[in-house]
């Protein structure tokens, strides 16, 4: 057998029972009862929001925020304008004081970056409770009451929302969209054995005392490009549980250009790679599923990803030198083996339905749409998503891979991999 | 930090086991489907055999005139398909699945019962069709050549629908196949035989085809 059928099937094996052990861990924390804070017991919170050059959409976050069901004088925010050169910190100014019962500071520093901009908040804070909130993103109104019930359970040390794509338009966003639609089941399943090891820096909850133990973000100032990856990773190591609230909508601005999106997708890779390096000890029995399965598992899956697409990357090329050859041996009558070709598909059809691939395919398509109608469920109205299922389908895996690859070659030549 | 405890061990069994049944599930199910096919192809070499034997009975016992026949189109049909999804069983399940070879054994009985048939036709009915043998080799170092090869002629045979086409595998172990190398001296392959002209090994391009029937 070709060694690429061996590593196909081999990773589809993994991934079988990788998937089949989230669906029984979401089943399994279904019959759990949480310890859940009520209406009364809600303590107060602090949102901060470290804005750098976020004029279009600072105030929108601002009130959207704002808006939020959360008991009076119990919620305040913090905007911090990391020397933005826009029109952000004018903004921004207008808002403070008192609105919807929510208290409004505004402070402007020195650019220093999103870590550095976290912590002076941090400082400033005056709850128990933290939650960073990225200037581009808008919540729901019962977002932070939903994350804030997790706390009651004091080994909790953060809690993630459930992130969406806010108006998904160009072809890259509707992408975005249907990756965060299925993330949702995921990320559930993740929580109930207490293995999410990211807390999206777009809006995620943290207990004070955390940071005050054991310190605040380490960001750009220390070559770190995901300061949120890295928090997530540091309450593992430290013996703490991440929590997921499903039914805490957050909705954020995603990057409509390839370039944009590759930029930010190398951040969160390379920042990945140098986390786990960081926190490599998480790797074991010592850290339970996480350690042990969910780890594991997760780089397993992107060494097979990047494995398939240089493998296809080759084979195309090989491929599509051998057809130019064969054309200009055929005079280039396209219209004839077009013909035979398509007459040749329609004779052996079940070649392909006999194919294990094409099984499996079909069973993860399957998978994704159940994965889709849980986050119907939970979401509501998830919009237009048929035309982004297709090109999820047809690009997503690419680009994953062409992703990773990327990242470890500018990883390898040392190139700096900016914010923005 | 205490060490921290798996949610379920069991879980992880039920995984692997659950897991483990898919995989196999998955493989079960092609495998039925490449059985279903062959049994289609065992099907349809049946008619044809019914419908050569059929043809000869009706020339011999009833005296037919061979030239009136319209099983000559259906045959032509019928080979078709049949080459396309051998070929294709071949790659699935490899060429030396004993139930692939005797399909692939009973195809070059037909082919060549179908030669006899044209031949008698050319000579009877004015019929100005030509021949071409096609000697190729599956063997996984010769693949991608005679893949090659046979492309290019699909393509000829494509444009020229008064070409009959018989393909041989060159290595398939059947008393037949040895007797049209000895009776037509193959000895290589890839090889493209016009058994009324040239020859040629490993042609280029469909030109040199082509020049085989000029």
């Amino acid at each position: 057998m070709e060694l690429i059928k061996i590593i196909t099937y081999f990773s589809i094996y993994v991934g079988l029972i990788a998937t089949t052990f989230f669906i029984l861990s979401f089943f399994a924390d279904k019959k759990n009862k949480k310890k859940l804070f009520n209406d009364k017991e809600l303590p107060s919170v602090t949102i901060i929001i470290p804005a750098f050059n976020e004029e279009k959409s600072i105030a929108k976050t601002i009130e959207s925020i704002c808006d939020s069901n959360y008991p009076n004088k119990k919620m305040e925010v913090i905007v911090i304008d990391d020397g933005s050169k826009d029109d952000t910190y004018k903004i921004a100014k207008k808002y403070i004081g008192t609105r919807n019962g929510k208290l409004i500071k505004v402070i402007r520093k020195k650019n220093g970056g999103k870590g550095s901009a976290l912590n002076l908040g941090i400082s400033k804070a005056s709850s128990p409770f933290i939650f960073s909130m990225d200037a581009d993103t808008f919540v729901d109104p019962d977002a932070v009451k939903e994350m804030m019930r997790y706390f009651k359970d004091e080994q909790v040390m953060s809690v993630s929302s459930t992130m969406m794509i806010y108006k998904p338009k160009t072809f890259l966003q509707k992408i975005q969209h249907i990756e965060y639609l299925f993330g949702i089941f995921l990320r559930k399943s993740f929580a109930s054995i207490n293995s999410i090891y990211v807390t999206p820096g777009a809006f995620s909850a943290y207990r004070k005392s955390f940071f005050d133990k054991y310190g605040g973000y380490i960001g750009m100032e220390s070559n770190n490009l995901t300061e949120d990856l890295e928090m997530a990773m540091r309450i593992h190591y430290y013996g703490y549980k991440i929590e997921n609230s499903s039914e805490a909508l957050v909705y954020t601005l995603a990057p409509g250009k390839f370039k944009e999106l590759t930029k930010q997708r190398k951040r969160w890779y390379i920042g990945l790679i140098k986390n786990t390096w960081k926190y490599k000890e998480l790797f074991g029995t010592k850290y339970g599923d996480l350690g042990t399965f969910v780890f594991p598992v997760a780089w397993i899956s992107i060494f097979f990803s990047l494995v398939m697409v240089i493998y296809l990357i080759i084979d195309s090329i090989k491929k599509a030198i051998r057809e130019i050859i064969f054309l200009n041996s055929i005079n280039y009558h396209i219209d004839s083996s077009l013909k035979i070709s398509l007459e040749a598909l329609q004779r052996s059809m079940y070649i392909v339905f006999s194919n294990p691939s094409i099984i499996f395919l079909i069973l993860f398509i399957i998978l994704l749409g159940v994965y889709l109608n849980y986050a119907r469920k939970k979401v509501g109205d998830i919009g237009k998503w048929r035309s982004g299922l297709i090109l999820y389908f047809i690009l997503f895996a690419l680009f994953f891979g062409f992703w990773w690859l990327v990242s470890i070659f500018e990883l390898i030549i040392g190139k700096k991999t900016k914010w923005r | 930090m205490e060490r921290r405890k798996f949610y379920s061990k069991s879980r992880y069994v039920w995984a692997f086991f659950i897991g483990t049944l898919i995989f196999f599930f998955g493989f079960y199910i092609t495998f039925l489907i490449s059985q279903a096919e062959l049994r289609s192809i065992g099907e349809a070499q049946s008619k044809i055999s019914y419908g050569l034997f059929e043809q000869k009975l009706k020339e011999s016992f009833f005296n037919q005139d061979i030239c009136d026949s319209d099983i000559y189109q259906t045959l032509n049909n019928y080979r078709s398909i049949q080459i396309g999804s051998i070929g294709a069983l071949e790659k699935k399940l490899g060429i030396n699945n004993k139930l692939v070879l005797e399909r692939k054994k009973f195809y070059t009985l037909i082919q060549i019962s179908h030669l006899e048939f044209i031949e008698q036709r050319k000579k009877e009915c004015k019929d100005n069709s030509s021949i071409l043998f096609y000697f190729y080799s599956n063997d996984p170092n010769d693949y991608e050549e005679s893949n090659r090869v046979g492309r290019i002629i699909d393509v000829f045979g494509e444009e020229r629908k008064d070409v009959q086409i018989y393909s041989f595998d060159f290595n398939l172990e059947s008393e037949l196949i040895e007797l049209m190398k000895n009776k037509y001296n193959i000895s290589e392959y890839p090889s493209i035989i016009n058994p009324y002209g040239n020859r040629i090994k490993s042609p280029k391009n469909i030109k040199e085809i082509e020049e085989l029937f000029s």
